[in-house]
């Protein structure tokens, strides 16, 4: 977690912005405890995969986090679970290897423990391990793709009956050089990251937490929600190098409607490819189901309408964000407040000739005073 | 301490001149050397209104903080605002925390800032999070963020 750290006020309601959004962010990733949990789990089943009885270790297994607990991008469920991928990659090339047979034998292999029986389960491209405290951990058993090369895998695909192409550290890669105005983010992509307090987040990684609270709150539980990933790439093709959280959703926001409408234009859908591999296609599922592709368009319109309302607003706008974003909003405000307060009681508050809290230094130190009251 | 250091209270010009120097926006509308009022505007964040507040100060008693406008409002559920007098003034410090010895403009001036920041904080959600004395009041609960009750 952040270690303490004044709120500085200046004197522009952007600042002001950029830093509730900072702490909203903050309450929405997951807790340190969680965190722990998560990592501890991922080792004691990297561990089994990796042991001598393994039927993978012949092909010296590596197993690494993707998605948002490697970008740094983790957003706390409402009511559903907390799903962390990994993948376990072989050393072996996937012309080599029966798809089905693989994901089967990952399958039967955790099945195995007594511990894994009755929490594991098939899924489509994965085996999940579901733990009763609200936790998933998803595993993507891959071989190297022979044909792309490089970091490109091919992954188990029960719907296709065959492989399917993915490349999560690409993907990574990709993510960390589009996000970098500072060079602070995630230097390997294993073992997970220790999780970064929000002070040490770029622009990019706290616009995609937010933009993915949003998708939780427009669309419930709905199967018509876009998936994390593809909202990820958007983000990060539309993101400009902005160095302020708030511009940074300003420009992810316009640059995904100037494409939507690009591609209705031509008859066609936003284009969400991983830019690491173009074969794999995060917006596959539009094609076959255009009300969520619909929905989708109508959820980023109204959403940039809201964002530049949020943006204008010279009054505090937690009202509009409690809309956007949920019940997390008055907690950041809370959070920031008790910020102010321990600065406050540490003397590093100042006053400006307008009023205006901000650090000391160049304003009139705040005295400590305690508020009395009268009864 | 005792009476003779007591008598050292800084002289209404004294004030004045730092109110001046420092909140150049106050202006003093009566200064009869003994008695003077103060009136001027404070923002405490960007996001704020801007507050018309007026300081009574009758040398050497503590200074009267009232705001002019906009009113202060009480959240639902709330019979008045924390930390204020019943004439609807605020108690923006404990009564050994000043003396006249202080300047206003480094003292008063800072709290009442501090003191609207955590007000408005307290009317969108029901926390009172600048602390202070009555700390068995609902507000100074750890958790009143009673915000769907309200």
């Amino acid at each position: 977690m952040a270690l303490f750290q004044p709120a500085v006020y200046t004197q522009d309601a952007k600042s002001q912005l950029d830093e509730l959004l900072a702490v909203i962010c903050e309450e929405l990733q997951l807790t340190p405890n969680r965190y722990q949990l998560a990592v501890q789990r991922y080792g004691t089943i990297n561990s089994l995969l990796e042991a001598k009885g393994s039927p993978f270790v012949l092909h010296s297994p590596r197993i690494y986090p993707q998605g948002s607990m490697a970008l740094g991008t983790t957003v706390k469920p409402d009511d559903s679970p907390h799903d962390l991928d990994f993948v376990m990659e072989l050393r072996a090339w996937n012309l080599q290897v029966n798809p089905m047979q693989l994901l089967h034998k990952l399958f039967e292999f955790l099945k195995g423990f007594d511990t894994y029986r009755d929490l594991t389960s098939l899924k489509n491209r994965c085996v999940r391990v579901e733990y009763a405290d609200d936790f998933y951990l998803d595993i993507l058993p891959a071989c190297k793709d022979v044909r792309m090369g490089g970091t490109c895998i091919s992954v188990p695909d029960r719907a296709a009956n065959g492989w399917s192409p993915s490349n999560p550290e690409g993907f990574i890669a990709w993510f960390k050089r589009k996000s970098a105005v500072r060079q602070i983010l995630m230097d390997k992509a294993m073992p997970i990251p220790a999780q970064q307090s929000v002070d040490e987040k770029v622009p990019l990684q706290l616009a995609v937490q937010l933009l993915k609270r949003n998708r939780d709150v427009y669309f419930g539980d709905s199967d018509l929600a876009p998936v994390s990933v593809a909202l990820t790439t958007l983000a990060a093709t539309h993101y400009g190098g902005e160095n302020s959280v708030s511009q940074a959703l300003t420009a992810v926001f316009n640059g995904t409607v100037t494409a939507i409408r690009r591609a209705d234009q031509n008859g066609t859908r936003i284009e969400v490819c991983n830019p690491s591999n173009q074969g794999e296609d995060f917006g596959e599922r539009w094609d076959s189901n255009l009300r969520a592709y619909q929905a989708f368009k109508k959820w980023i319109f109204e959403l940039n309408e809201a964002w530049r309302t949020v943006c204008a607003s010279r009054k505090n706008p937690a009202d509009m964000l409690e809309k956007l974003f949920g019940e997390y909003v008055s907690r950041a405000e809370v959070q920031l407040a008790d910020r102010v307060q321990r600065a406050r009681k540490a003397g590093q508050l100042g006053v400006t000739a307008g009023g205006i809290i901000t650090a000391t230094g160049f304003a009139t130190r705040v005295q400590p005073n305690v508020f009395h009251g009268d009864e | 301490m005792n009476n003779y250091f007591r008598q050292k209270a800084l002289t209404a010009a004294q004030q004045a001149h730092h109110m001046r120097l420092r909140f150049p926006e106050f202006r003093a509308t009566t200064n009869h050397g003994g008695r003077i009022v103060w009136r001027g505007f404070l923002q405490p964040t960007p996001w704020s209104e801007c507050y018309q507040i007026e300081i009574v100060y009758e040398i050497p008693r503590r200074p009267q903080v009232r705001i002019l406008s906009p009113r202060l409002r009480v959240r639902a559920g709330f019979k008045k605002c924390p930390h204020t007098f019943e004439d609807g003034s605020l108690c923006v410090h404990q009564s050994h925390e000043w003396n006249a010895e202080l300047l206003i403009a480094t003292t008063i001036i800072p709290w009442i800032s501090m003191w609207l920041y955590f007000y408005e904080l307290w009317l969108r959600t029901g926390a009172w999070r600048g602390e202070g004395t009555h700390p068995h009041l609902p507000e100074h609960s750890p958790c009143p963020i009673a915000r769907a009750a309200a």
